[in-house]
């Protein structure tokens, strides 16, 4: 049922959905008859449908279709003021003191808060069985309702475009610019910055940080800020799940923040841009993953931001994310190659300190082999000669793998020879080097397991001296077994002071010597068993017993690793060097 | 507000008071694409939920609703919206909103949808 009057029109609907949709669309009618501007037109409509719809929801539905509980719509169109009266039957509910928009991940609660945001004045009266909302709001000028309505659209519209087509002019220029900026400097945080300032201006925000994902540390830690020294790291812990930026990147999306935020949210922001801040957090992905987030924002506790501002942090932030993330890749790419190149001239350094070629000595047969984990170990052998009187060998396993280990070793390398005084005394050489190398090993915290076999070539006496190294094996007639022979002393560089004994026996005829490095002993198969010292021992004495010549000794030892490890990398260098008495002692 | 660009732009908009649109058009596999009815309200939102859900498929990573057709959208229509997204998002996909006309983008940006959900003017 409708009337209509002059300035005022009566709408009683049955208390259902659709017959509150059609009032609504009558009130519209009637309100353009009066000559409300479209925007106006557009608002009232929507008052009526959520307050009508309200109306039927509040009431039970074993109630609804009862004629008692028809909703009923009085609009007054006054000169000055457009009001709405809805009557409903309805149990009715509290008006709430505060209208806040819910969560955003809630799917209801909108309905109060448009009534409230499109008009001027609410009063909502509840009633036994009968309730009353009673909504104002102030008339804006009206012209002609042709032109009126034409104009709106026309604005409206124009104003959308004007700003999609800003926007998308803005962002499309500036990614040129920052694109083309990147290929020619070096320094991609201070392009992102420069880029961000632009981003800054086009959306009329007033500040900006930019926080990248540090996978090793588990933080974000800041990249560019409008207020940062260049000099500034700032680490921030992605445990700290209540601050905002923790949360968007965690959440995966973004997160608003304004003056009702609580502080400690803003903890990390309001120390830097001030105590209130209105703005986004926005987590910043390429492909699946995280690469970092973007907070921006303006220094008021409030403020409405539009489609297109938020369309354009979007397009900027997640623009920027791929190209930093690709000029990560290259430049991580160019370092990956200097560092191997590094590797490759450590690892041709490595090779020219090894003996190029083993000395040959009447009745004595010498081989050894070396094989690095990586591309530059800590293993090192080397045998000197001592004139014609003996001849010393020694073998060393630098703590660790890499650089850093090839170089002690060269060290270790320069420093056996420099005194050739002592090389038939191995106990006095190895503290000797102990005192040279403490001071250099102590202060990068490094040690070296070494151990030095003299042979006087006449008598065929054998001295061993260890510092904490694997004892050498040696195997006599007939060949069942071998046995150990070491000395006693600390690794180098444990302690300044140290005391190495030697171990002496004579070398039989036929007798052989391994001396080795653990990486030969420790070599491990896909369960993790190492392969031990019995099954070196055993092919080592078995090769003796069959009079194998040393060389094929060296590739069978070789073999039987690679077998044990079944495509296992290896973790640690295989040193050896094996000697052989075909003379007499 | 955005910095005004003083260009003439066309101010033709062929999407208030259009017809309506037919609901489902499947583009390429992951991405369903639906459209909304010229009124989003209280009664027709069923629908258009019982629509989305019918086409809804596995494998769709990526939900566009073309709004282009629709001139009202009142709480309900943006509830319907919102569950959609929670749903899209739930299944590590996302949903934009495409070409709204200006008094649906009114609406949207009065209640901050557009900070939860992607809308996009093609």
């Amino acid at each position: 049922m409708s009337k209509k009057n002059t300035d005022s029109m009566l709408i009683e609907t049955p208390c259902r959905v659709e017959a509150v949709r059609g009032a609504a669309r009558l009130l519209r009618s009637f309100l353009a008859e009066q000559g409300i501007v479209e925007s106006e037109l557009n608002a009232w409509e929507l008052v009526a449908m959520e307050a009508g719809t309200n109306a039927v929801q509040n009431t039970p539905r074993q109630f609804s279709s009862s004629k008692d509980n028809s909703v009923r719509f009085l609009m007054n169109a006054w000169p000055d003021t457009v009001e709405l009266c809805i009557t409903d039957h309805s149990n009715g509910f509290e008006w709430p003191e505060n209208i806040e928009l819910p969560s955003d991940d809630s799917e209801h609660g909108r309905g109060l808060f448009l009534i409230n945001s499109l008009t001027d004045n609410v009063r909502y009266l509840r009633g036994r069985r009968e309730n009353f909302l009673i909504m104002r709001k102030a008339r804006q000028k009206s012209r002609p309702t042709s032109d009126v309505q034409r104009d709106s659209d026309l604005e409206s519209t124009l104003k959308m475009m004007t700003e999609e087509l800003g926007s998308t002019y803005e962002s499309l220029s500036a990614i040129f610019r920052f694109s083309s900026d990147l290929g020619r400097v070096d320094d991609s945080k201070a392009c992102a910055a420069k880029w961000l300032y632009e981003l800054m201006k086009v959306t009329s925000m007033e500040w900006f940080s930019l926080l990248q994902l540090d996978e090793v540390n588990s933080a974000l830690y800041l990249t560019a800020s409008s207020s940062m020294a260049t000099d500034e790291k700032q680490l921030i812990s992605l445990e700290q799940a209540h601050l905002v930026e923790i949360d968007a990147a965690l959440q995966c999306r973004d997160i608003w923040f304004n003056e009702n935020t609580p502080a400690a949210a803003l903890e990390s922001l309001s120390a830097r841009f001030g105590p209130i801040l209105c703005g986004v957090a926005h987590p910043i992905y390429v492909g699946s993953q995280l690469f970092g987030v973007l907070c921006i924002g303006i220094r008021s506790g409030k403020a409405d931001f539009s489609i297109s501002q938020v369309n354009v942090v979007h397009t900027f932030a997640d623009f920027l994310g791929i190209q930093l993330s690709n000029v990560n890749a290259q430049q991580e790419a160019v370092e990956a190659r200097i560092v191997n190149n590094d590797l490759q001239v450590a690892a041709g350094i490595q090779r020219s300190l090894l003996p190029r070629k083993l000395p040959r000595l009447s009745g004595l047969h010498i081989a050894a082999r070396s094989q690095n984990a990586r591309q530059v170990g800590g293993d090192f052998y080397d045998v000197i000669l001592d004139d014609e009187v003996g001849i010393l060998f020694a073998i060393a396993d630098v703590m660790g793998k890499g650089v850093p280990a090839a170089m002690f070793a060269a060290i270790l390398r320069s420093q056996l020879r420099a005194r050739p005084d002592l090389l038939g005394s191995p106990a006095k050489l190895m503290a000797w080097l102990n005192q040279v190398l403490y001071k250099d090993l102590d202060r990068v915290d490094m040690f070296v397991t070494a151990q030095l076999v003299y042979l006087e070539l006449d008598t065929r006496q054998l001295t061993v001296v260890s510092a904490g190294h694997c004892p050498v094996m040696l195997t006599e007639s007939p060949f069942i077994d071998s046995r150990q022979l070491s000395g006693d002393g600390p690794p180098l560089g444990i302690t300044r002071d140290a005391f190495y004994t030697e171990e002496q026996t004579l070398l039989k005829p036929n007798a052989r010597l391994l001396m080795l490095t653990d990486g030969l002993i420790e070599v491990r198969n896909p369960k993790g068993r190492v392969i031990g010292e019995s099954v070196v021992s055993e092919c080592f004495t078995t090769s003796a017993r069959e009079h194998i010549g040393l060389e094929i000794v060296c590739d069978r030892l070789l073999e039987l690793t690679r077998n044990h490890s079944d495509g296992v990398p290896p973790t640690d260098d295989i040193t050896f060097i094996m000697l052989a008495n075909d003379g007499l002692a | 507000m955005l910095k005004p660009i003083s260009s003439s732009y066309p101010t033709s908009r062929p999407i208030l008071n259009s017809p309506y649109i037919p609901m489902t058009t499947i583009a390429p596999d992951s991405i369903l694409c639906i459209s909304t009815p010229m009124d989003m309200n209280a009664s027709s939102v069923h629908t258009f939920r019982e629509k989305v859900r019918a086409n809804l498929l596995v494998d769709h990573t990526q939900l566009d609703v073309d709004m282009s057709a629709t001139t009202f959208l009142d709480s309900s229509g943006l509830g319907a919206l919102l569950s959609f997204h929670k749903l899209m998002t739930a299944r590590g996909g996302k949903m934009r909103v495409i070409n709204p006309c200006p008094a649906v983008v009114q609406i949207i940006e009065l209640t901050r949808v557009h900070r939860i959900i992607e809308i996009s003017h093609h």
